[in-house]
């Protein structure tokens, strides 16, 4: 419980802290990267025939991180998970067995 | 750590993707033998799959600097399932990440995985492993392990980009330069990167064990 109160704390911590910084909030990957480009004259091209535009690049990139979420989530139960769908059959069970029993 | 498309002249390209291949042939071949041999090691490859293109597409803030970047998650994948398993996870994430998400390019493919997939697991792989000779704790040395393969996979993504946009400048200076550039975002990053591998691997430790002992890791 202590635990997880810290973690929140934290959250909340930087979730504050990123809203209260004014800011483009520009990645490092157009900043730098686009920085040392147009100072050498380079511009980046397009070798793919498709282009992520407008609210498109919105639902990929929502539903790339939906499946990974997913399968993180899914793996991570397999792996880790302490068997609610045990616990879950556990007790229903004596349930299902008292509502078929005569 | 994602170059773009046409960033980098035909030759570089071309070049950082010989390397690249042979890590990544490597890393398939492995992969392929420990799912054939280590049927049950298949929900974490397919975890630290997953999590390794999630992680290193989300472009994390870091407050007050009021910038974006992103971690790896490749030197947690290297310290448990090992450096050349990784490469193969870092190297399919890239590939995804290039073709329907905008980060990163084909040209670049070679480039991108030398950096995040190779730099990160082999580095991250090494201080851990290293780390661990010296009598460091488990925790440690993952949390190192995971900072050492962060900050080297920018300083690898610097030396790419200086050895094709330096122009009139030293390829030295230029490397300086965006390697200068990177870091005030990469190392609140990095630090992150420590506690959070450090934290995984421990909570792996502790709660399956048994998933480490055919792995990489000996707790």
């Amino acid at each position: 419980m202590r635990r997880k109160l810290i973690i929140a704390a934290l959250a909340v911590l930087f979730i504050g802290a990123v809203l209260g910084t004014s800011s483009e909030w520009l990645g490092t990957d157009d900043t730098v990267v686009g920085g040392l480009a147009q100072k050498a004259g380079v511009h980046e091209s397009q070798l793919l025939p498709w282009e992520l535009t407008g609210d498109l690049q919105l639902f990929v990139f929502c539903a790339g991180g939906a499946i990974a979420g997913f399968a993180v989530g899914y793996y991570w139960r397999t792996l880790f998970g302490e068997g609610p769908r045990e616990r879950v059959e556990e007790v229903d069970e004596p349930a299902i067995a008292d509502r078929k029993a005569p | 750590m994602h170059i773009p498309e046409g960033l980098l002249p035909i030759d570089q390209a071309a070049g950082w993707y010989v390397p690249a291949m042979a890590f990544l042939g490597a890393g398939l071949a492995k992969l392929k033998r420990r799912l054939k041999e280590q049927p049950s090691s298949r929900p974490l490859v397919g975890l630290m799959g997953a999590f390794v293109f999630v992680v290193s597409l989300m472009p994390v803030p870091v407050p007050g600097l009021g910038t974006v970047s992103h971690p790896c998650g490749t030197p947690l994948a290297a310290i448990l399932l090992g450096p050349f398993t990784a490469v193969a996870l870092g190297a399919v994430a890239l590939l995804l990440q290039a073709l329907f998400f905008a980060h990163g390019g084909i040209s670049s493919w070679g480039a991108n995985i030398l950096s995040m997939a190779v730099g990160g697991s082999f580095v991250g792989y090494g201080v851990y492993w290293l780390m661990r000779r010296l009598g460091a704790g488990l925790g440690l040395a993952a949390g190192l392990g995971g900072l050492a393969g962060d900050i080297v996979t920018y300083a690898i993504t610097s030396f790419q980009l200086a050895l094709a946009l330096h122009g009139q400048e030293s390829i030295a200076a230029t490397w300086l330069a965006a390697f200068g550039s990177f870091m005030p975002t990469q190392i609140p990053l990095a630090i992150a990167e420590l506690f959070f591998t450090s934290g995984v691997v421990v909570f792996v430790a502790k709660r399956r064990a048994d998933l480490l002992g055919g792995l990489e890791v000996q707790p």
